[in-house]
């Protein structure tokens, strides 16, 4: 099949093409350019806009390029008067009831309609009538504005919105004329996906609410940059406007990358940049004066704060030892601030306490079948363990939704809740803290024995040839044993396995990697090993075994750990014992925070000190695949107009690091390079991952409720437009996407406890009441209670800390 | 989700809906039968039926709502009891369908779109040929043609049409809600 070729002449030139390539990649091929709007790599053709019309031998009429397949011996000409006239035509056609507003159009300058005019139309029009009028900005949904006149109906939109995201929730509604791009009534737009058709569609058609009259093209500075949003890793670029004041961050746009993104962006990561530049932003660091109460924070030098930050780290080493001393860096750093960070804590303070683990999970990877995101385009089987791709990986739903609609992979979900996947699929429930049981029934169905899995699965498990693609949420250590010797088992059987795990952060993976686990150095090397350490520059042993997160809050409250040190941590938000979090950041602990703004944890701290956004920093990311990919480079905080002076999160480190130790933490950029790809971090590469024995119980911060009893149990279900940070403190974005207090019951349970959809309840928890609406779904299993995590007002770590939660009726207040 | 409260018609007519799904090898190609279906029981469609029909076929209510938008005899507003629809194209306008069209306008105290506040008629003028040029100018009256058509037998003809619904609201002395409004 490889080896076939066809061959053809496009203008006389000859091409050698596989079977079944268009005419019109033929041609490109051939360097013979064919204008297209309708056609797009990543859609189905549908050849409805007629201008890569192109004549072939033989045939009576033209014949759309875009559609058409290469036959041996076909003769095509792209450059005969006939041609020439067709898309003069058809432009004639686009333009008869087109506004001719490009300049006051967004688009002016990248449209295509502009272009291919420009380069093909005809220079006037013959219409002597008046145009059609149409609405000129139809509110299609959150991020989306339509103008129905500068449509040319290419269904682009339409075509992204069947084929790649399948959800059929955009159409061509009416006929001829009048046709236009719709929803059904009362059904906005709010595919997680939509701001893909802003770039898909040819013209200044559908626009985006963020981007409408705020630049031109040519004004634009184009930067490449990777996505921060989410583990996935899309390549993005950021299109900046100068002005008198700086540079402002005005969209993001998608820069294809076939083996992460196709091309394909999600709405958190397209629309949620207006933090970059949030008023909101910590302009200068705060402390706390002394003998304030907790809360109280005022704005002080950079001086000052260090010479605070260094004198108390000095004094807890004197009086409790490095034991005394934690540091808990969020995901969101670069590898190279990560590893810098445990250098800092390591090396010049001498304590193994460093966690990048903030929200309850146990791993970000694992070294059983590492896998690639296009694995999913060749698997025959997908089992999603507790991960919900569309909220926590969203471009790499779009990978399993394809594999499942398309190509007919089997799809199983196995979890507390089932993900919204929008394609066929089953759903294994499995109760928190009980997911291993279910993975290890399903491995003994691939032997023939296991108990509680549905016979249709187990039949078609057993059936399935070739390979098996793993999704888990990094959460639950004994369900990701359990899932490595269930994968074992699948190999065993002579079949292919592989797996991705959805770290919690964009760069948890890297996060650990490069070290920051209190039982790992950087490279996946044991903390614990001698050889490992000396190598590393560290005594042989450590002088206690390092604290993961959960302990060192423990600890913390205890009064054995006097100075906590947290970078891009919410942790009040993202762990999952919120009473825990709180109990550690109000202990007599001396707490620095290190964020952009002034989070639910920050107002608690002792310093807070401002740290810049991803735009002003170069360094490195590790996708979720083990990718190691570049962002930057840079060298400005786009902080256009705002009075805000913040250093990135590196070069705080390195501050901290030569005032304690009197020289630089790394000696430079080299030295910092060398380290990392020691530790299997080098740029391009992909990364190692955690052996499968790490995954202690103890690492694992998602508390099992005990007892049985009256009760549910809480399951905290991620979201994409939810978080702990960035999102949250992005007024713009949080206005399109505005997060409901919503907890989700299964229908039984529902009854049990007398409520129906809507209601307001009080969920009592160990930790007081948490209020909320009740949805109903059977996407829930029974005894389980559904809580969205990241949502402003729904404190979803009250409801996972400990014990059951149960449903203190509706809150009749409330309905009147 | 909790269940929906089912739409009427289908409780009612379920055996029928059946029927005209397993009528096509794909459940979606019962989608324009079970529209008209929907519409014959309400008199127009609404926004529940849409939801309706799409379910039962498998289909999202925004493909089943570009469907009903695209044909002209199916209707997302609430109708008259009959709709006439007055041709508007060459050969009716050559027939004088331009003065009939004033003619029933002023009659009937509407525009084209709209509908007889007693819920009677819709008036509705189209400019796609009816396909009865012959009879030109043409009316159709719901389904049926009534053609060469003069200002004199328009004004017969919605006699006629008063007449005919008095007499289907007189038995038992109903309201007639048929138009729906
Ligand atoms: S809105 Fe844009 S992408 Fe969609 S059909 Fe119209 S021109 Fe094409
Ligand atoms: S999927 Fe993740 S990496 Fe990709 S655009 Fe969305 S948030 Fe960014
Ligand atoms: S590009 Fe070929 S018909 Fe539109
Ligand atoms: S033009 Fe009126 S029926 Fe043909």
């Amino acid at each position: 099949m490889s080896g076939e070729r066809v061959s053809l002449t496009i203008d006389g030139r000859a091409v050698q093409v596989p079977p079944g390539t268009l005419v019109l990649d033929a041609a490109r091929q051939a360097g013979v350019e064919i204008p297209v709007f309708c056609s797009h790599d990543q859609l189905d053709p549908v050849a409805v806009c007629r201008i890569c019309l192109v004549e072939v031998e033989g045939s009576r009429k033209l014949v759309p390029a875009c559609s058409e397949r290469v036959r041996e011996g076909m003769v095509v000409r792209t450059d005969t008067p006939q041609v020439a006239e067709a898309r003069k035509s058809v432009l004639e056609f686009l333009l008869i009831n087109h506004p001719l507003d490009c300049p006051v159009c967004d688009k002016g300058g990248e449209c295509d309609l502009q272009d291919l005019t420009y380069q093909y139309g005809p220079a006037l029009s013959r219409l002597a009538d008046a145009k059609m009028r149409k609405p000129k900005a139809v509110d299609l949904g959150p991020f989306i504005v339509l103008d129905e006149e500068r449509c040319i109906l290419c269904r682009r939109c339409t075509r992204f919105d069947h084929q790649v995201a399948q959800e059929r929730t955009l159409v061509v509604g009416q006929r001829a004329h009048e046709a236009l791009i719709t929803t059904a009534e009362g059904v906005p737009y709010a595919s997680v996906f939509s701001g893909n058709t802003i770039e898909l569609c040819p013209v200044g058609a559908l626009t985006s609410k963020f981007y409408r009259f705020r630049a031109r093209p040519w004004d634009l500075v184009r930067v490449d940059e990777i996505c921060h949003g989410c583990p996935v890793g899309c390549h993005i670029q950021l299109h900046f406007r100068a002005n008198v004041e700086g540079a402002r961050l005005e969209r993001v746009v998608s820069r294809p990358f076939e083996p992460i993104d196709d091309g394909w962006l999600c709405d958190r990561g397209r629309f949620n940049y207006g933090f970059v530049q949030s008023p909101e932003r910590i302009a200068q660091p705060l402390v706390r004066p002394l003998g304030a109460p907790r809360g109280t924070l005022v704005p002080t030098s950079w001086e000052e704060a260090f010479r605070r930050v260094v004198g108390r780290l000095q004094e807890v080493l004197a009086t409790q030892g490095p034991q005394g001393v934690g540091f808990i860096g969020g995901g969101r750093l670069t590898n190279e601030e990560a590893y810098l960070l445990q250098r800092l804590a390591r090396q010049v303070v001498g304590t193994e306490n460093v966690d990048h683990r903030v929200a309850g999970e146990a791993a970000a990877s694992l070294d059983v079948a590492p896998g690639r995101i296009t694995d999913l385009d060749r698997a025959a089987v997908i089992l999603v363990v507790g991960a919900h791709p569309g909220q926590s990986a969203p471009v790499v739903d779009l990978r399993i939704r394809r594999a499942a609609a398309r190509q007919g992979a089997l799809l199983l979900t196995l979890g507390p809740v089932d993900p919204e996947l929008r394609v066929p699929h089953q759903f294994l429930p499995a109760a928190p803290g009980h997911l291993a049981d279910r993975l290890e029934a399903l491995a003994q169905s691939l032997a023939g024995g296991g108990e509680g899995v549905p016979p249709r699965v187990a039949q078609e498990l057993h059936e399935r040839e070739g390979l098996l693609v793993a999704l888990w949420d990094g959460r639950e250590a004994a369900a990701g044993r359990a899932l490595a010797a269930f994968l074992q088992t699948w190999q065993a059987q002579g079949r292919e396995a592989r797996l991705l795990v959805v770290g919690d952060q964009a760069n948890s993976r890297g996060a650990e990697a490069a070290g920051l686990r209190p039982d790992l150095l950087p490279g996946y090397r044991l903390a614990a090993d001698p050889e490992a350490r000396r190598q590393a520059g560290l005594a042989p042993e450590p002088a206690a075994p390092g604290l993961s997160t959960q302990a060192m809050l423990e600890h913390a409250v205890a009064g054995r750990l006097g100075f906590l040190y947290l970078v891009g941590a919410n942790l009040v938000e993202t762990f999952p014992d919120r009473a825990l979090a709180t109990a550690a950041l109000e202990s007599e602990a001396f707490v620095v925070v290190q964020d952009l703004f002034l989070t639910e944890t920050a107002r608690l701290a002792d310093v807070v000190l401002p740290a810049a956004p991803f735009t002003a920093r170069a360094g490195h990311l590790t996708n979720l695949e083990g990718r190691v990919q570049a962002t930057g480079p840079r060298s400005t905080d786009p902080a256009a107009g705002l009075p805000v002076e913040a250093w990135t999160d590196g070069q705080i480190f390195e501050h901290l690091g030569e005032a304690l130790q009197g020289r630089p933490l790394v000696a430079g950029a080299g030295e910092l390079a060398t380290a990392l790809a020691a530790a299997g971090l080098g740029s391009g590469t992909f990364a190692g991952a955690l052996p499968v024995a790490l995954l202690h119980e103890a690492s694992d911060g998602s508390p099992t409720p005990s007892g049985s009893g009256e009760g549910l149990v809480a399951a905290p279900l991620p979201t994409i437009h939810g978080g702990g940070g960035t999102s949250r403190f992005d007024r713009a974005y949080g206005e399109r996407r505005p997060l409901a207090a919503v907890v989700y019951l299964n229908p039984e349970d529902a009854q049990r406890w007398g409520v129906v959809p809507g209601d307001r309840v009080g969920l009592e928890a160990g930790d007081g009441v948490v209020e909320a609406e009740v949805q109903v779904t059977r996407r829930v299993m029974a005894g389980v209670l559904g809580v969205p995590r990241g949502v402003p007002g729904l404190a979803w770590n009250r409801l996972t800390g400990a014990g059951r939660v149960r449903v203190r009726g509706r809150l009749l207040e409330e309905v009147g | 989700m909790m269940e929906k409260q089912a739409v009427s018609w289908v409780v009612e007519r379920h055996e029928e809906i059946e029927a005209l799904i397993n009528r096509y090898p794909e459940r979606r190609s019962a989608v324009l039968p079970l529209l008209h279906l929907a519409q014959e029981a309400r008199g127009y469609l609404a926004t529940e039926d849409v939801e309706a029909v799409a379910e039962l076929v498998g289909m999202t209510p925004s493909e089943v709502t570009g469907i009903v938008s695209f044909y002209s005899l199916l209707h997302r507003q609430p109708r008259g009891r009959y709709t006439l629809t007055l041709c508007q194209n060459l050969p009716c306008v050559l027939a004088g369908a331009e003065a009939l069209a004033q003619h029933l306008r002023q009659r009937l105290g509407i525009a084209p779109g709209e509908t007889t506040p007693d819920g009677l008629l819709t008036l509705e003028e189209t400019h796609e040929c009816l396909a009865a040029c012959d009879g030109a100018p043409v009316v159709q009256v719901n389904l049926e043609y009534a053609t060469h058509m003069t200002p004199e037998k328009v004004d017969r003809l919605l006699e006629a049409l008063r007449a005919a619904s008095q007499e289907a609201a007189a038995p038992d002395g109903e309201e007639d809600d048929a138009g729906g409004l």
